[in-house]
């Protein structure tokens, strides 16, 4: 899949070396700049590892980024270069991500570090550092831009709770079972229970009829399983080498409409969807219809954030297709929502959410909802 | 003296809060759960297609 590149892959000893490598270094860390410097140090062995010679793009990234930041610190003059200076890198490497196939693929290892969640963190990083005019660190980069644990599928952290959660931390005995049992559940999901669902139930959508709504259902739940396995080995593993790993799922397939879905699924791609795209878009909106039609600017946002999520996932006609019928989905929720309080008031809008029998309609028709429209980004 | 024994008090906490938590039989059940996971997903691992996120 990569080429000449390694893979992130779970099942490649490297990686585990570098959790054992994380853990051997710990009696070394004496000091907060100890840890966070010897973490750089696994962090940057597993991109080398992966890149061979290649290493160089990764850490030049890191290093423009970090240069970036810096210019935030400086005066405003500076600041704005730094400013149209990210927006520019970002862009390119984006643009030369995302369109490989039709892009000049100057970059084809961005593909092996997983620079779609590289990217996020950028913008994150750069995005704090410009709002609280501080620089970062060089050795903060590289451990908060190339966490070997969190490559491949994130999760994405917030950057000042790195920042707040960038400290020596010792765990207890429990604290360590509770991060091999999510290791374990993790791995077991993966490659017990979502092998399990590929083998038995899916088939690329080849199949008809009655076969084909099983499907559906399983095409979903082994998403799930596989996505927030891997999630769950993330922060296992941060729990166990003392780095913040947030959480990426709260049981989805319990959602009771498409906003909440949004609450418990990539957790922390709706989160910094909510922070960098959908607010900052829906306070401007509505400043220019000066606090009028709150709900068409929020369907108007809503539906901006799901193209822009959409094509951040792939630029595909499938995902194009999965963001809108998302988008519909959530905006649907909104409007009802505001047709039932209107109707209900708020006290017998709480009380009708509350019946067992609303509750549980409303999370099989999530979970329908869900189901179906992930086959775009199969079949399309 | 008085800070020796507070000191030796901690360490008795620490050190019970620990056996107590291994002498627990639910924390073997735990182990022996994890260790039923972890062989079950070793046996299937070179099965497994690379991550299906890989390049997202």
């Amino acid at each position: 899949m990569m080429g000449v590149f390694g893979t992130i892959d779970l099942t490649d000893w490297p990686f585990w070396l570098c959790v054992l490598a994380a853990l051997l270094i710990q009696p070394i860390q004496i000091n907060n700049f100890c840890r966070r410097l010897t973490l750089a140090v696994v962090n940057l062995g597993f991109v080398t590892w992966l890149l061979g010679t290649t290493v160089w793009l990764p850490v030049s990234l890191v290093t423009v980024i970090w240069l970036i930041a810096r210019s935030f610190a400086a005066s405003d003059r500076v600041r704005r270069a730094g400013r149209i200076a990210a927006v520019v890198v970002l862009a390119i490497l984006l643009i030369d991500y995302r369109l490989q196939p039709v892009a000049l693929k100057i970059f084809p290892a961005l593909a092996a570090i997983g620079f779609a969640y590289v990217s996020l963190r950028s913008i994150e990083l750069l995005r704090g550092c410009w709002e609280d005019q501080q620089a970062a660190s060089l050795i903060d980069c590289v451990n908060y831009l190339i966490p070997f644990h969190m490559l491949a599928a994130g999760p994405i952290e917030h950057w000042r709770d790195f920042l707040q959660h960038d400290q020596r931390t010792t765990i207890n005995a429990e604290q360590t079972l509770y991060a091999l049992e999510r290791i374990a559940n993790g791995v077991f999901k993966k490659f017990v229970l979502a092998y399990a669902i590929n083998e038995v139930f899916l088939t690329g959508f080849q199949t008809s009829g009655y076969l084909y709504v099983i499907e559906v259902q399983a095409f979903y739940i082994w998403l799930f399983l596989d996505f927030s396995g891997y999630s769950d080995v993330a922060v296992g593993v941060g729990t166990l080498i003392g780095v913040h790993t947030p959480e990426n799922f709260s049981r989805p397939y319990l959602a009771r409409n498409m906003v909440d879905f949004w609450d418990r699924w990539h957790i922390t791609l709706s989160l910094f969807l909510r922070r960098n795209i959908f607010v900052p878009l829906q306070l401007n909106m509505l400043r220019l219809t000066n606090g009028k039609s709150t709900v068409w600017v929020s369907v108007f946002v809503f539906f901006v954030t799901f193209a822009i999520s959409a094509a951040w996932h792939s630029v595909t006609p499938g995902f194009l297709v999965w963001g809108f019928t998302h988008a519909v989905g959530v905006s649907v929720v909104v409007c009802y929502r505001h047709v039932l309080k209107k109707r209900l008031g708020t006290m017998r809008f709480k009380s009708y959410q509350k019946q067992p029998i609303v509750r549980f309609c409303a999370i099989v028709l999530t979970f329908q909802y869900v189901a179906w429209t992930l086959t775009a980004i199969v079949t399309l | 003296m008085m800070l020796a024994d507070n000191q030796a008090a901690d360490l008795d906490v620490v050190d019970s809060s620990t056996a107590g938590f291994l002498l627990r039989p639910r924390t073997w059940l735990r182990i022996f759960w994890v260790a039923i996971q972890l062989s079950a997903a070793l046996l299937l691992a070179n099965k497994v297609d690379p991550f299906f996120y890989q390049g997202f």
